[in-house]
């Protein structure tokens, strides 16, 4: 299976299911941007033999709390436990985007999500995602 | 095995995605004085636009791949693009930064048909006049010379030169060049054409931080009033906050790639 990018706009979030009515994120809201549950269904991903989930966000407002958290299941999403959490900070130093690749091959289930801090997003949240299941190694960057 | 062109995306490289980024298949509204280039972030206020129809670069397909086309000043009145004026723009870093593209001068130029660039062109230009000077990216066909001009204070400017003569296409051909400036602050600057180093420096930039000044940022023309001298064309463009891996740069220069060639990552 190719990597597929899976990019999401704000624009797509049916404003029912925004709280703050515009699509963006508000204070302390979690956002699941991927479930492995919810894509495929129970304990269903490891027969699409998935690597690697990567994943590129650049939110419009920097808060303090603002991270993404990665969490695997083996019963089916019942229990949920956390096995990855962001640096707080950009490799490049610039501490408003997040950008990694998580190694989820070992996972019967996983679902990642981005933890809102303590002010709303105020214009934009850009999110780009991909599952990698060709690579074993990391991309080495 | 290595990704593939398809599961790439330049927001995945850390440096592109906290800088900015155009890919000229994000044109919209050609023909309307709504165009806008996009950028690729989605930094809205860092769209590429031209209100005048006729000043609008067209868009070319090579490879199956977008570029844009640009006409120079003889074509009145010209193609440029940039931020408007009204929303000048500041890269937000001072250190270390990148600069990739894609970028061709025409086989024919449609002034004047086979002849070699001459005049003044600008590639990429983040810059007003002082105090606002960050960065500008041009080539001189009077002397045959690429000119990276940077400012620290924005004022003062600091300019390397490299030759440019065995960049000009011929009609047997195929231009198209991947054109990096690599700038380390307080070590140098560098430009690699297709990953190889251009040596040739006439004068040194060496500066502790980049200014981070108030300008408007115009991809392949010129921000401030002057209008290229010379048709030409370009692809994908990275201003990168910091300098992505060499892995990265080879997958920011096969993405969208309108040459046939592929740098083995």
């Amino acid at each position: 299976m190719n990597k597929t990018i899976i990019p999401l706009q704000t624009s797509q979030i049916p404003l029912a299911l925004a709280p703050n009515g515009n699509g963006l994120p508000g204070p302390a809201e979690v956002v699941t941007l991927f479930n492995s549950v919810t894509t495929f269904g129970a304990k269903a991903m490891p027969h699409y033999q998935l690597n690697w989930f990567i994943f590129s966000i650049a939110p419009s407002t920097n808060a303090t709390g603002n991270s993404v958290t990665g969490q695997w299941s083996a019963d089916g999403g019942t229990t949920w436990n956390e096995f990855y959490a962001s640096a707080s900070n950009e490799p490049v130093g610039d501490s408003t985007t997040f950008s990694d690749e998580v190694y989820i091959g070992q996972f019967q289930d996983v679902r990642f999500r981005f933890n809102n801090g303590t002010l709303a997003q105020a214009t934009k949240f850009d999110v780009a995602m991909a599952l990698e299941g060709r690579d074993r190694a990391s991309s080495g960057t | 095995m290595s990704r593939n062109k398809s599961s790439f995306h330049p927001s995945f490289v850390p440096e592109i995605r906290a800088g900015y980024f155009w890919l000229p298949k994000d044109t919209v509204n050609v023909g309307l004085t709504s165009f806008r280039i996009l950028e690729g972030n989605k930094n809205s206020t860092f769209d590429q636009t031209q209100t005048t129809v006729a000043k609008q670069p067209s868009l070319i397909s090579n490879n199956g791949n977008q570029q844009l086309s640009y006409v120079g000043a003889i074509d009145v009145p010209g193609s440029d693009v940039r931020t408007i004026t009204s929303t000048d723009v500041v890269a937000g870093w001072t250190g270390n930064t990148y600069l990739g593209f894609w970028h061709k001068f025409p086989v024919t130029n449609s002034s004047a048909p086979g002849d070699l660039p001459s005049g003044a062109t600008t590639l990429f230009n983040h810059n007003k006049v002082a105090p606002n000077r960050r960065w500008s990216f041009t080539h001189s066909g009077t002397d045959d010379t690429y000119s990276l001009t940077v400012s620290a204070d924005g004022t003062a400017l600091l300019t390397d030169k490299w030759d440019a003569s065995s960049d000009y296409p011929s009609a047997s051909d195929n231009p198209w060049l991947w054109k990096e400036l690599i700038l380390t602050v307080g070590i140098g600057v560098q430009l690699f054409i297709g990953f190889v180093l251009r040596s040739q420096t006439v004068t040194a930039i060496n500066i502790s931080s980049l200014s981070n000044s108030t300008a408007s940022i115009a991809i392949y023309s010129s921000a401030l009033s002057g209008i290229n001298q010379n048709a030409h064309q370009g692809g994908p463009i990275y201003y990168g906050n910091g300098i992505p891996s060499l892995k990265n740069r080879k997958r920011l220069a096969n993405y969208l790639n309108p040459r046939n060639v592929k740098f083995q990552i």
